[in-house]
C-alpha cells in the first residue's frame, strides 16, 4: 500500500511539474470561463437591455456544459494523455520496467495521478462558476444548492471518466500527439455527428457523450439521444473499464 | 549501504539457448553464458552484434524467442520481480524526466523500488559527484552528468548486480577514469557483480575480470581476459635488435624452418621456446648484431577481438 501511494505520488510529481501542460489545463477551464463571465460583465454593463447578469441560472447551466463536454473534457484529455503515453513517448517507461515493478501497477498508478490533476482543475472551475453564478446573478433565478453539486459532480465525474479513457488510449498508442489528435477530434467531432445521425438509432447511445450528457442535471439543452439514467451509468463505466483494460494490456505486452 | 550480497557460488546471470529473433532476423542465437557472481564481467562486441538485445531479455524489456535465463538464483520470466529488485540497469542512453531535477528523477525512481530506497539518494548523488547540481532540471545536464545519475539510479536499489550497457558513452577521459575506479570498487570492496556491454575493447580490458566476445548474435569466446588474450594465440617472442634486415637473412640461412618476420625495430620469432630463443640470441650476438631487448610477444585483446571476428566474416 505504501509504494503505491510512493508510485502514485511519484506520477503526480511528473505530471505537476508539466508546467505547460497544467497551464493549458487551467487555460481551458479557469481561463475559458474567466474571459466568458468578463465578456458578459461587460456587456451587461454597457447594453442591459439585450445582455442579461452574467450570472444566474441560465449561464450556470452553459458553464456546467462547457466544463462538462467541451473545454474541460479537452482539458482532462490533455492531462490524461500526457498520464498515459508520455512514458512510451519520452523512454523513460524502459527504466522503470527495469526494476522489475509489475507493469500493470506502473499502469495503475497513472490514472489516481491524472485523476487527481484533473479534478483540481475541474474543481477550480466549478468554484469560479459557481461564485460567478450566484455573485452576479442580479435579478435572474440561481440554481439550488442541491442542484449546484449535482452540477459540479457531473462536471468531475464527466472530467474524470475522460481522463481514464485518456489515460488508457494514450497507453495504448504510445504517442502523445496521435493520442491527443484523436481523442480531441473523437470528444468535440465526431462524437457529436454521431448523436446527430438518426440512423444509426439506437447504437448512438453507445456514444460516451450521449451517456454524459444523459446525467447532467438541471437544464441541458437539446438531449441529442434519449437513454435511461441506469444505461447512461452502465456506458460510462463501460468506456472507463475497456479503455483502462486496453492500456494495461498494452502496458504489459509492449516492447519497452 | 547493505553489502550482504547475492550468494557468490551461484552465477550472477546465467542463459540457456538464449534466442532472440525480430521476424527473419536472428538478433541473438542460442548464447549460453554465465556471468559469475562477485566479478566485473565485460560484453564485447561490435554495434548490432547483440548485445543489447542479450541485455533487453536479461531485464524484461523484451521477450526472448527461446531459451532459459537465471538472474541471482531466480528463474526469469517467473522471478523476475525478485530478481530485479537487487539489479540496477542502463540499457542504451540512460532516458530521464527532462523536465525534473536530478534529485526528483530519483524520487520517481525510487517510489517503485523498496521503502529504504527514497533513503539512499541523498548518497548516491554523493558518489557520484551530482550533489550540487542535483536541484538543477535534467535537461540542463551534459551526456556525462546524464550517465552519472544513471548509475545513481542503479545504486537505490543497492543492487547485487549492475548491468550497464555502454556505459561509458559521453564521459570524459577523467570520468572514464572515475567510472572504473567506480567499478573496481563496487567489486572489490562491495562484492557486487557488474556485468558490462561494450565495442570498446581497452575499456573492457582495464576494467573487467573476464569477458565473452559476442558477433551476430552468437557467444564466440569467454573467459577470463588473460585466457581470451591467450586463446589461439601463436606463442611467439619479440627480439629488438639492429638491422632487423641482415638478421633476418642470417636466421632464415641457419634454420629455414624457423618461424620469422622482420619488424620495423626487430624480428618476431613465432616460438617461445627457450632453448631456440636463447640459441637465435646468441647466433645475432655472435654475428655482432645488438641485441637490445627479448620478450614474449604480448597479444591485446584487441588481437583476440579481431581474430575472431574475421574469422566468422570469413566463415559467412
Amino acid at each position: 500500500m505504501t509504494r503505491l501511494r510512493n508510485m502514485v505520488a511519484a506520477d503526480l510529481l511528473k505530471l505537476r511539474k508539466k508546467r505547460t501542460m497544467t497551464w493549458w489545463a487551467f487555460l481551458l477551464t479557469v481561463g475559458v470561463l474567466i474571459a466568458f463571465y468578463a465578456y458578459t460583465l461587460i456587456a451587461h454593463a454597457t447594453d442591459p437591455l439585450h445582455h442579461g447578469p452574467a450570472g444566474g441560472l441560465e449561464h450556470w447551466g452553459n458553464a456546467m456544459s462547457t466544463l462538462g463536454l467541451d473545454f474541460g473534457t479537452v482539458a482532462a484529455i490533455m492531462i490524461g494523455v500526457e498520464a498515459g503515453a508520455a512514458e512510451f513517448a519520452d523512454g523513460t517507461f524502459k527504466e522503470l520496467v527495469v526494476t522489475g515493478r509489475s507493469r500493470l501497477a506502473l499502469f495503475a498508478s497513472r490514472i489516481p495521478a491524472a485523476l487527481i490533476v484533473t479534478l483540481c482543475v475541474a474543481g477550480c472551475a466549478v468554484l469560479i462558476t459557481t461564485a460567478a453564478t450566484f455573485a452576479f446573478a442580479g435579478g435572474d433565478p440561481t440554481p439550488s444548492l442541491s442542484l449546484v453539486l449535482q452540477g459540479a459532480g457531473w462536471v468531475l465525474l464527466s472530467n474524470a471518466v475522460v481522463c481514464v479513457v485518456a489515460v488508457g488510449l494514450g497507453a495504448l498508442m504510445g504517442s502523445r500527439s496521435a493520442a491527443l489528435i484523436s481523442l480531441i477530434a473523437w470528444q468535440t467531432i465526431a462524437s457529436r455527428l454521431l448523436m446527430q445521425t438518426s440512423a444509426l438509432g439506437g447504437a448512438r447511445k453507445s456514444v460516451l457523450d450521449a451517456a454524459l450528457t444523459q446525467l447532467k442535471p438541471g437544464p441541458v439543452g437539446s438531449r441529442a439521444v434519449a437513454m435511461s439514467s441506469l444505461l447512461a451509468v452502465i456506458v460510462i463505466a463501460l468506456w472507463a473499464l475497456i479503455a483502462a483494460g486496453v492500456g494495461a494490456w498494452r502496458t504489459q505486452t509492449r516492447d519497452a | 549501504m547493505n553489502h550482504l550480497r547475492h550468494t557468490h557460488t551461484e552465477p550472477a546471470i546465467e542463459t540457456v539457448g538464449l534466442t532472440k529473433r525480430f521476424d527473419e532476423r536472428l538478433a541473438v542465437d542460442a548464447v549460453n553464458l554465465t556471468v559469475p557472481a562477485g566479478s566485473a564481467f565485460g560484453l564485447l562486441g561490435h554495434n548490432g552484434a547483440g548485445k543489447t538485445t542479450l541485455i533487453r531479455m536479461l531485464v524484461g524489456l523484451t521477450q526472448p524467442s527461446a531459451g532459459q535465463m537465471t538472474l541471482l538464483g531466480h528463474e526469469l520470466p517467473a522471478g523476475r520481480e525478485r530478481a530485479l529488485s537487487r539489479v540496477g540497469a542502463i540499457v542504451e542512453e540512460p532516458m530521464f524526466y527532462s523536465h525534473l531535477s536530478g534529485r526528483e528523477n530519483l524520487r520517481v525512481a525510487a517510489a517503485v523500488r523498496e521503502p529504504q530506497a527514497a533513503g539512499r539518494i541523498a548518497s548516491v548523488l554523493e558518489r557520484v559527484g551530482l550533489s550540487d547540481r542535483a536541484d538543477d532540471k535534467v535537461r540542463k545536464y551534459s551526456m556525462g552528468m546524464r550517465q552519472r545519475l544513471g548509475i545513481a539510479r542503479c545504486l537505490l536499489s543497492d543492487p547485487s548486480l549492475l548491468i550497464l550497457d555502454e556505459p561509458s558513452n559521453g564521459l570524459d577521459p577523467g570520468g572514464m577514469l572515475e567510472f572504473r575506479m567506480m567499478v573496481r570498487a563496487m567489486v572489490e570492496e562491495e562484492g557486487r557483480t557488474v556485468f558490462i556491454s561494450s565495442h570498446l575493447l581497452d575499456e573492457v580490458e582495464k576494467i573487467c575480470d573476464a569477458a565473452a566476445i559476442v558477433d551476430r548474435g552468437r557467444i564466440l569466446a569467454t573467459g577470463t581476459i588473460a585466457e581470451l588474450r591467450a586463446d589461439g594465440e601463436q606463442h611467439s617472442t619479440v627480439i629488438s635488435c639492429e638491422d632487423p634486415n641482415r638478421a633476418l637473412t642470417l636466421l632464415r640461412l641457419r634454420d629455414p624452418e624457423l618461424g620469422v618476420e622482420s619488424l620495423p625495430d626487430g624480428l618476431r620469432l613465432t616460438t617461445n621456446d627457450h632453448t631456440r630463443v636463447a640459441a637465435v640470441n646468441e647466433l645475432l650476438v655472435t654475428h655482432g648484431i645488438a641485441v637490445w631487448r627479448v620478450e614474449p610477444a604480448q597479444h591485446s585483446l584487441e588481437d583476440r577481438f579481431l581474430q575472431l571476428t574475421s574469422q566468422l566474416k570469413d566463415a559467412a
